[in-house]
């Protein structure tokens, strides 16, 4: 017997005809991977018969559990829309679980819907929205991919010779064909640089939007010889992208808000290593572009690290997240700050007016104001040092995140970079 | 009460205990939850604590907030109660007495699990840590310290680890029961880093909140905004009025103490229980309360116009001339745009910045009457 949501589903992939059904999951460091299986299978799929080596997964790698289970999220299906009228494919994304059947630990999508659960009293059904910020770059035939752009635009502007307007235009077209609502669009602040904003949703479903977008854009901008890049600081003269995550709550728990702002900043550097995961991510953290250092919050500042704007109902916007990250782990890491502030009674100190920028060592002291962390490394041992955190992860994907991103920071620690060559290769 | 009562009702008593509270607080639980008087004394027959009314003699009751303690006993011999020891091991440490309910039987239990309560507390007491730290803050509002290295060095001699700077929060309730909130109250103002004080003190419950940053001093003030809340949120039915004073070095923070008295003061009579006031958001109203001489208005005038100025100073704007000129053509907007010869939408524009600045609604009376009165005394003394 199916549930109503899958009934559905096979209706639906009966009906359009579907050939293949990728069934999408993401690892630790949230790069999404897919198992591809023939539309046959799909009840067996629907039904959690689908298994796949977890051993070869990062973040999965533990001995005695390496046959884990898919278990696709009926509300996810939705088709390609580039797919052909002769070879239908769609997609469902999914939970892993245990041969058992139980939930995972190291399922990052498992981790959030926890965090949701637990997201009680005034965080109860507390919506998300997303700022998503990206390059669209020309496709030249570079080992790495290329920095180049031929646009010219900037914030808001209109490029009308701008190939990267167009493939915008085609990502958000094909997102709303896949289900996934768009708010709205616009070009960012450096030449390239574009914004899509998902409306708020609920925080499973805006995590998913993420990832579908990442997708999306790649193959969207591919197909129209560019190169879509999420990663947080491509260009070392241009401001960076990064991923707004707006927290909206019911009117009525107004006065809360101001717990859930010091749950955020208390637990900012640990939240830094799950928002911001790349080395890279920490040359966007810069006291330029707007981009917060400081954790300070404020109403109206542009560079604070959340931002509460007066309006009803309130809402919250936490602004250092990368979108290179895992989404899913992202926004549990969030919900368990707001949590523990809201559980806590954390107060944030007052808001800030003006640039965080200005700020003065003494001024910062005296308002309680840290800083965030300046490098991977840093954030590391943020996280290692806050138990709410790390509770939100669940050991496993602590554990398991953790050391994949150490030797990460120790890989990138050991190469000697371009930058040192222009700066000692002559003078030494 | 049923025996689960009992039990809530004793856990109840070691979570006032825990929360610092002495004999008075434990006596104004029993008097609230069980519906009696209560009246504790020591060993020697001296007054320790009072609570409750309900079921007294008229004649009793004024008695209570005279501490006539002597007048009571002798009524209490000819009127229905109970009176039970309160006992540390062999010491009889006092005694424990109720009056006034239909089943006093029942309330028995009750009296002796606070009486057991007290017994820890004054047994606790006289092993002198909670008293010694009593006795520190008394004469530290008292100011019977001659400067704040004889302040730090007997905080020290007693074992209390002092923070720089300290702000002083009193609330009292419509009952004068402090007691029944005082966990709550102090579980919401944690400050930062040292050591907290507390006191009772004319019927309110006075915290010292230790704020050696200005952060902590702002949660404070943010944290009594939301006390009463808060308490509601823990099914505590009580309403509170609460002052809060300015952040002030350990040595000062008599001051901060009787800048908090005044805003409980202030606020109470301008807004009736339920409302905190914070001293500095109190604008005008401190020194309508206390007056003051030439020097005080003036330092009033230059603390309320202090933002305005420096704001004009370092952007070279003329937001306070706006101001001046707004209140002095009857907040005729179209007119104080013509005298400054710009377009209304500036004088609009000007009037947001100015409210941003100094924290406040020019359409709100309270402030308003702050700026004017600030304006006038400026003009005045200036």
């Amino acid at each position: 017997m199916h549930s109503p949501a899958k009934r559905d589903v096979l209706r639906l992939a009966k009906d359009r005809n579907v050939k293949f059904v990728r069934l999408s999951f993401v690892d630790v460091l949230g790069v999404a991977k897919n198992v591809s299986i023939p539309a046959t299978e799909l009840e067996a799929a629907l039904d959690g018969k689908v298994t796949f080596d977890g051993g070869s997964i990062d973040g999965f790698v533990r001995g005695e559990e390496l046959d884990m289970v898919l278990r696709p999220d009926p509300s996810t299906f939705a088709l390609y829309p580039w797919s052909t009228p002769e070879m239908p494919e769609a997609r469902l994304l999914c939970d892993i679980a245990m041969p058992d059947g139980s939930p995972f630990e190291g399922c990052p999508r498992t981790t959030l819907r926890r965090a949701i659960e637990e997201a009680k009293g005034p965080l109860a059904g507390i919506a998300v929205a997303l700022e998503v910020e990206f390059f669209l770059f020309e496709a030249l035939d570079s080992e790495y991919g290329s920095t180049k752009t031929a646009d010219v635009g900037s914030y808001f502007d209109f490029s009308a010779n701008d190939r990267g307007e167009d493939a915008r235009s085609a990502i958000v077209a094909a997102l709303q064909a896949m289900g996934v609502a768009v708010a709205s669009s616009h070009h960012e602040h450096s030449p390239g640089q574009h914004e899509i904003d998902f409306p708020h949703s609920d925080p499973l479903a805006a995590a998913d939007a993420l990832l579908t977008l990442r997708s999306i854009a790649k193959h969207v901008a591919a197909a129209r010889g560019l190169e879509a890049t999420f990663m947080p600081k491509p260009l070392e003269d241009r401001a960076g992208s990064g991923l707004h995550v707006n927290f909206r709550v019911a009117s009525e728990q107004q006065p809360e808000v101001l717990y859930m702002i010091g749950g955020l900043l208390a637990h900012a550097g640990a939240l830094t290593a799950i928002c911001n995961s790349t080395v890279n991510s920490y040359k966007r953290l810069v006291n330029a572009w707007d981009a917060p250092i400081y954790t300070v919050w404020s109403e109206r500042s542009a560079n604070a690290l959340v931002r509460v704007p007066r309006q009803d109902p309130p809402q919250l916007e936490m602004r250092s997240p990368d979108a290179a990250g895992n989404p899913y782990l992202s926004l549990a890491v969030l919900l368990g700050a707001l949590t523990d502030g809201v559980d806590q009674h954390r107060l944030p100190g007052d808001p800030l007016t003006g640039s965080t920028y200005e700020l003065a060592e003494r001024e910062r002291h005296e308002r309680g104001i840290g800083t965030l962390p300046k490098s991977l490394r840093q954030a590391i041992s943020e996280l290692d040092n806050d138990p709410v955190i790390r509770a939100a992860l669940g050991d496993h994907i602590y554990h398991a995140f953790r050391d994949a991103k150490l030797e990460e920071y120790e890989r990138y620690r050991r190469a000697v970079h371009p930058w040192e060559h222009r700066a000692y290769l002559r003078l030494y | 009460m049923t025996a689960d009562e009992l039990v809530a009702f004793a856990e109840d008593l070691a979570r006032i205990a825990a929360g610092g509270g002495g004999p008075k607080a434990l006596a104004g639980h029993l008097a609230k939850r069980a519906s009696v008087g209560v009246l504790v004394e020591d060993s020697q027959w001296r007054h320790l604590a009072a609570a409750g009314g309900t079921g007294m003699p008229s004649s009793v009751q004024p008695l209570l907030a005279h501490n006539a303690t002597a007048e009571f006993q002798k009524l209490r011999n000819g009127y229905a109660g109970r009176t039970i020891a309160i006992v540390s091991g062999d010491s009889n440490l006092g005694r424990l007495s109720i009056f006034g309910s239909s089943d006093l039987d029942t309330c028995e239990y009750a009296a002796r699990l606070t009486a057991s309560a007290i017994a820890v507390e004054l047994a606790r007491e006289s092993g002198a840590q909670p008293g010694r730290r009593r006795t520190f803050w008394e004469q530290l509002v008292a100011e019977a310290y001659p400067d704040a290295t004889a302040v730090r060095d007997d905080a020290a001699a007693r074992g209390i680890v002092l923070a720089t700077h300290y702000v002083a929060v009193a609330l009292e309730t419509e009952t004068g029961e402090p007691g029944a909130f005082r966990a709550a109250a102090l579980d919401a103002f944690r400050g930062g880093e040292g050591e907290a004080g507390v006191l009772e003190r004319r019927g309110a419950l006075v915290i010292f909140v230790p704020a050696s940053r200005e952060v902590d001093a702002s949660n404070t003030r943010t944290a009594a905004a939301m006390l009463q809340r808060n308490l509601q949120k823990k099914e505590l039915d009580v309403r509170i009025s609460g002052g809060v004073g300015t952040r002030a070095p350990v040595a000062d923070a008599h001051r901060s103490l009787a800048q908090a008295e005044a805003a409980l003061t202030i606020s109470r009579r301008l807004y009736g229980p339920g409302r905190v006031g914070v001293y500095e958001e109190l604008g005008a109203y401190p020194l309508l309360l206390s007056g003051g001489g030439a020097d005080t208005m003036r330092d009033f005038a230059r603390r309320i116009l202090a933002p305005l100025r420096a704001y004009d100073e370092k952007h070279q704007t003329e937001l306070e001339r706006t101001l001046r000129l707004y209140f002095s053509v009857g907040e005729n907007v179209k007119t104080a745009a013509a005298e400054l010869n710009v377009h209304r939408h500036t004088v609009f524009y000007r009037l947001r910045q100015i409210g941003e600045i100094c924290g406040c609604k020019l359409d709100d009376p309270g402030d308003q009457l702050t700026l004017r009165m600030a304006i006038a005394i400026d003009a005045l003394t200036g």
